[in-house]
C-alpha cells in the first residue's frame, strides 16, 4: 500500500486527488503505537511547541546604541523580553504583546561599555579630546547628538578611534572586563530554567571598509565558563576582522572552558557578495579545505530575517518567485561607502548561499553553508520588537515619532536607504523539549529552528521516505514526523526503495495573527552538469484555488482596510496540511529542501505609524506585505 | 522610632553629613585659592602616579613622573584663571558634570545601606507580582472546530465524560492535545489570550467547555494546577534587594531633588498655553 502510494505521489498526483485511496489515520497510528502506554501523551520527547526568542539584541552597551542616546542595560532588556513594561529611552512605555521565551543578548564587542561612561561624561572619556568632543556633541541631542553618534562610527569603521579610548575600552583593560561581567551576570540573573532563558553572548563586529561581515555568538553555558575568557574584538592590534580569529577564539574558548559555543552571521545583503564566497574570502584568504571546514564546525545557523532586511532570497537570483521580492535592501554595503552590482547579490542571500553550499560540499567533502534559519530584530533599543503594531525601530533616534520615517537609515553621496525601509522582523522559533541554555543550544546545534519576520507561525517540517496522505490525517502529526522521518534542520535518512522523498509539513497561524495564504517547498540542487538550480513549489493553499496555466496558485486577495490598519480573517486559512513528494527527484542529485510559509496581507508597521500619528507617508513607501516563516532546510545527500 | 527605621531618613542623615563634608573641604580649597599658592602633596604626586600605572601596566619613570605634575600644575593654574575669566559659566559640559555628580552623590547613598530584612520583607509583600512564580496549569484538551453548534459540543463532551477514548473526539489540530505544567502565559501564547483564564476554577480531572481559543472551540480537561505563590524572601533575597535599591534610589533622587528645590523660588513663563 506504501508503495502504492509513493508511486502516485511521485507521479505528481496532488494530495487531494488520492485522499480517497488513503488508508484511515488510525490504521496508520495503530502500526506506530501499540507499545503507547494507555496515555496517549505518555512518554513524549518531543518539543510540543515551539519557543520564541531574539538572537540578537543591543542595549546602551554597545558603541552605536549608547551613542544614539540608549539609556536601557541588560537589566532593562531582560525584563522586557520577559514581559514586562520598560520606560524606553525616549520616555515612552513600552511592552510585548507576548512575552519571549528566551533571548541571546549581543552587545558589540569592540569599545564595549565605552557608550555609558561617554553618557556619563567620565573622566577618562573628557581627557581625550575626542572623547570631550563627542560628549559635548551627545549632551546637545538633537542633530548634533546624532552627528556625533554617526562620526563615532564612522571612526570605529575606518578605524581611526583614538589610541587611549581604545586601549581603555578593549581586552586587557579594566572597564572592558568589568562590562563582560556585567553583562554576564545580568544574563545569569534572568536565566530561570523551565520559564526564561538568557542566553550570555556577544556581536563580533567584523566590517572592514564597510563589508557587514557580523557574526554573533551564543554560549551554552553560565558564568562559570563566560567569564574565563573576555570576548574578541575586531580593532587593532586587540583583534582582527577576519572570521578565522574569530574561530581561533572560539577553539580556544571550548578548550580552555570546556564550553559550548555557536556563531552566526546575519545581513549579507551588506556584504556586497562577502557574506557566502566560493573562491575567495574578503581577507585574501582562500575559500579552502580549511575555511569550509571551520565555518562548518562554528556556523550552524544563520539570521535570515531581521531590521536591516529580508536576506532568504532576492529576485534577480530567483526571477520565477513572485514572493522573492520581500523587504529587500540593494543599495550597497553597510555604510554605502561601495553601491551594489547584480554579480554581488549571489554571495548575499541564504537560499543562494544553500545551493553554493552543495557545490562546495561537492569539491570539499563539507558544506560550509549548512546552516539552520532564524530571525532576530538586531534593534538598538534593548527593546526586542518585532511586531508591526508594536515596532520601536533600529535605533533610540527612530523610536516611534511623527517624523521618525524621514530619518534616513543611512544617507550620502553615493545613495540612501530611506527609513520607511525598516523591517520590523523577526524571531526565532526553536523546537526544544525544554526552556533551558542547554536544550535550545543543542536545538541550535542541530539546526530544528526556523526564521518568522515576526508572527509566532507554527511550522512543523519532517522529511522521509514513506510519509503517505493518512498521515495528513493523523492526531499525531510529530509522532508521526519524528517516527517515520527528521526534522527540520537533519540530513534525510539514507534512501529507503526507488521512490521520491516525502515530507510531512504542517503549518498553524499565529493565534492572535493572520490566516495562512500557502505553504511553498523551496528546493535547490546541483545538477548532473554541475549547475546550481532551484524551484519553488506550492504545496497547500487555502480558499481551494485552483492553479493557472503557469502552475502558479493566485494571489490570495488583500482584506486591509488602509484607513483602520486593519484586516480580517475572511480569506486565507488557520491551518495548512500536507505530505508532498519531490515530482523531480534526481537520486543522483544533492539538493535540499526548506518550507516557507506565507500569511495573508497584513499591514506594515508604517501604516500604524500613518494612523496614530499621522505621518505623512512616501509615495512609494509599501504599506502591506505578507510575513512569514522560513523553516531550516533538509538535506539529501546522494549514497556513492 | 518608627522614623530611626526608615531608609529615607537613614538617606538623610548620611547625606547631610556628606554635604556637610563637602562643604568643609571645599571652603578649605577656597582659602589655597585666594593666596595664589600652589601645592602639589605627596599624595597628590602618588595618586598621577597609580592613574599612570592603571593605564600602562608600569609606574612611572622620574621623567613622565615629572611630566604629570607639571601637567597637573598647568592644569591648575588654567582652571584657576578660566573661572576669574568666568568661562565656567554657561558651559554645558560643565554644568551637565556638576548635576550628574550631584546624583551620583545620591546614588552612593542609595547603595550604601543595607536594609533590615523585614524592610525587604515588606517591600516583597508590596510587590507580589514582581516574585510570585507563574500559575502552572497542566491539562488536555479536544478541538471542536471553529464554530460548532450547541448540540456538537454536548455530544462531544458526553463523549468524553463517558470514557470514550480522547483521540476519537473532535477535529484534528496541530495545537498540542495536552501539555504539562505550564505557565497560563505560556499557555495562552500558543492558543490565545485568555484561553487559561477560567483553568483555576474547572475542577480538575473532569471535562468542562465550551473554551474559546485564537483558533475556535475547545473541550478542556485540566489535570493539575499549581497555584502561584511567593517564595520565601530567603529565596530571592538578592533579586529583592536589587529591585529595593533601585526603588529606592529612585525614590531618594526624587526626595532629594524635591527637598533642594524647596529652597528655590522658580520663576518662568507658564507655557501650558504653547503646548496644545
Amino acid at each position: 500500500m506504501l508503495r502504492t502510494l509513493v508511486c502516485f505521489i511521485s507521479l505528481g498526483l496532488t494530495p487531494t486527488n488520492i485522499l480517497a485511496d488513503a488508508v484511515p489515520s488510525e490504521q496508520a497510528a495503530e502500526g506506530l503505537f501499540s507499545d503507547r502506554p494507555y496515555s496517549p501523551y505518555a512518554n513524549r520527547s518531543f518539543p510540543e511547541r515551539p519557543l520564541w526568542g531574539d538572537t540578537h539584541l543591543h542595549t546602551g552597551l554597545s558603541l552605536d546604541a549608547g551613542a544614539f542616546g540608549n539609556t536601557l542595560l541588560p537589566d532593562d532588556a531582560w525584563r522586557f523580553a520577559k514581559g514586562e513594561q520598560v520606560i524606553s529611552s525616549t520616555g515612552q512605555p513600552v511592552r510585548l504583546a507576548r512575552p519571549l521565551d528566551w533571548m541571546v543578548l549581543t552587545d558589540h564587542t569592540d569599545l564595549m561599555g565605552f557608550a555609558p561612561d561617554l553618557q556619563a561624561g567620565k573622566p577618562g572619556v573628557l581627557a581625550d579630546p575626542k572623547g570631550l568632543e563627542w560628549y559635548e556633541g551627545y549632551k546637545a541631542g538633537g542633530e548634533e547628538a546624532g552627528k556625533t553618534a554617526f562620526d563615532i562610527i564612522t571612526n570605529f569603521s575606518q578605524m581611526t578611534l583614538p589610541e587611549i579610548l581604545l586601549e581603555s575600552y578593549s581586552p586587557g583593560a579594566d572597564a572592558f572586563a568589568f562590562t563582560w561581567e556585567s553583562i554576564v551576570l545580568a544574563a545569569e540573573q534572568h536565566n530561570d530554567p523551565g520559564n526564561f532563558t538568557a542566553f550570555i553572548g556577544f556581536e563580533w563586529t567584523s566590517v572592514p571598509k564597510g563589508f557587514n561581515l557580523h557574526r554573533n555568538v551564543m554560549l551554552r553555558d553560565g558564568p562559570i565558563r563566560a567569564l574565563q575568557m573576555v570576548p574578541p574584538v575586531t580593532q587593532p592590534p586587540y583583534g582582527d576582522t577576519d572570521p578565522k580569529s574569530l574561530y581561533a577564539w572560539l577553539e580556544e574558548y571550548e578548550e580552555k572552558t570546556g564550553g559550548r559555543a555557536v556563531a552566526f552571521a546575519h545581513n549579507g545583503n551588506l556584504s556586497n557578495g562577502w557574506m557566502f564566497p566560493t573562491e575567495d574570502t574578503y581577507h585574501g584568504g582562500k575559500v579552502d579545505e580549511d575555511y569550509v571546514a571551520a565555518r562548518a564546525k562554528w556556523e550552524p545557523h544563520y539570521e535570515v530575517t531581521q531590521i536591516k532586511g529580508d536576506g532568504e532570497a532576492h529576485p534577480f537570483l530567483s526571477p520565477d518567485d513572485e514572493f522573492a521580492d520581500y523587504e529587500n535592501w540593494d543599495v550597497g554595503n553597510l555604510d554605502i561607502t561601495e553601491l551594489k552590482t547584480d554579480d554581488m547579490l549571489a554571495g548575499e542571500y541564504a537560499r543562494e548561499a544553500l545551493k553554493r553550499g552543495l557545490m562546495l560540499e561537492e569539491k570539499f567533502g563539507v558544506n560550509p553553508y549548512k546552516f539552520g534559519m532564524g530571525g532576530a530584530t538586531d534593534s538598538h533599543t534593548s527593546l526586542a520588537t518585532a511586531e508591526e503594531d508594536n515596532f520601536f525601530g533600529k535605533s533610540v533616534s527612530v523610536e516611534p515619532s511623527a517624523s521618525r520615517i524621514e530619518h534616513p537609515f543611512i544617507a550620502n553621496d553615493l545613495g540612501e536607504i530611506p527609513g520607511d525601509l525598516l523591517v520590523a522582523s523577526g524571531y526565532t522559533a526553536v523546537w526544544a523539549t525544554e526552556n533551558t541554555r542547554a536544550a535550545i543550544f543543542d536545538a541550535f546545534k542541530r539546526r530544528e529552528t526556523y526564521a518568522t519576520t515576526g508572527p509566532r507561525i507554527g511550522l512543523r517540517f519532517f522529511g522521509g521516505w514513506d510519509f503517505n496522505d493518512a498521515d495528513v490525517e493523523t492526531r499525531f502529526l510529530a509522532d508521526v514526523g519524528y517516527t517515520k522521518g527528521v526534522p527540520m534542520g537533519s540530513d534525510l535518512r539514507p534512501r529507503e526503495g526507488d521512490g521520491a522523498p516525502a515530507f510531512l509539513i504542517a503549518a498553524l497561524r499565529d493565534p492572535i495573527g493572520a490566516n495562512l495564504d500557502r505553504v511553498q517547498v523551496i528546493k535547490g540542487w546541483l545538477d548532473s552538469e554541475g549547475t546550481l538550480q532551484e524551484k519553488v513549489y506550492d504545496v497547500a493553499w487555502s480558499d481551494n484555488r485552483v492553479a493557472d496555466q503557469n502552475g502558479k496558485i493566485p494571489a490570495v486577495g488583500n482584506t486591509v482596510d488602509l484607513e483602520t490598519a486593519s484586516w480580517t480573517n475572511t480569506i486565507g486559512t488557520a491551518e495548512l496540511v500536507t505530505v508532498w513528494s519531490d515530482p523531480d527527484f534526481d537520486p543522483n542529485a544533492r539538493a535540499f529542501y526548506y518550507v516557507r510559509a506565507i500569511e495573508i496581507p497584513t499591514p506594515r508597521w508604517v501604516l500604524y505609524d500613518k494612523l496614530r500619528f499621522g505621518t505623512e507617508l512616501p509615495e512609494d513607501a509599501v504599506l502591506t506585505h505578507q510575513e512569514r516563516a522560513y523553516s531550516s532546510p533538509i538535506w539529501y545527500t546522494p549514497t556513492e | 522610632m518608627r522614623l530611626l527605621k526608615e531608609p529615607l531618613f537613614h538617606f538623610f542623615l548620611i547625606g547631610a553629613a556628606i554635604f556637610f563634608w563637602f562643604h568643609i573641604v571645599s571652603t578649605d580649597s577656597e582659602t589655597v585659592e585666594d593666596l595664589e599658592t600652589i601645592t602639589i602633596s605627596e599624595s597628590d604626586v602618588a595618586l598621577l602616579a597609580s592613574q599612570f600605572e592603571a593605564m600602562r601596566k608600569r609606574s612611572p619613570n622620574s621623567a613622565e613622573l615629572q611630566a604629570l605634575v607639571n601637567a597637573s600644575i598647568r592644569e591648575e593654574i588654567l582652571v584657576r584663571e578660566a573661572k576669574k575669566l568666568g568661562l565656567d559659566r554657561g558651559d554645558t559640559v560643565i554644568r551637565s558634570r556638576l548635576s550628574q555628580k550631584m546624583d551620583f552623590l545620591t546614588e552612593a547613598i542609595a547603595t550604601s545601606v543595607v536594609p533590615e530584612d523585614e524592610e525587604l520583607e515588606a517591600f516583597l509583600q508590596h510587590n507580589p507580582e514582581r516574585y510570585a512564580t507563574p500559575t502552572k496549569v497542566a491539562f488536555t484538551q479536544v478541538f471542536l472546530g471553529e464554530d460548532p453548534s450547541d448540540a456538537e459540543i454536548e455530544q462531544a463532551l458526553t463523549a468524553l465524560r463517558t470514557d470514550q477514548d480522547v483521540t476519537a473526539v473532535g477535529a484534528s489540530t496541530l495545537l498540542p492535545a495536552s501539555m504539562p505544567l505550564t505557565p497560563t502565559r505560556a499557555i495562552d501564547s500558543v492558543f490565545g489570550a485568555g484561553f487559561s483564564k477560567d483553568f483555576e476554577e474547572v475542577e480538575t480531572d473532569q471535562w468542562s467547555g465550551p473554551i474559546q481559543s485564537g483558533y475556535g472551540v475547545h473541550l478542556v480537561q485540566v489535570l493539575a494546577i499549581e497555584p502561584s505563590q511567593i517564595p520565601p524572601l530567603s529565596e530571592i533575597h538578592s533579586a529583592v534587594l536589587r529591585d529595593w535599591r533601585r526603588t529606592m534610589s529612585e525614590d531618594l533622587a526624587l526626595a532629594q531633588f524635591n527637598a533642594l528645590a524647596e529652597n528655590y523660588e522658580i520663576v518662568a513663563p507658564d507655557l501650558s498655553g504653547l503646548l496644545k
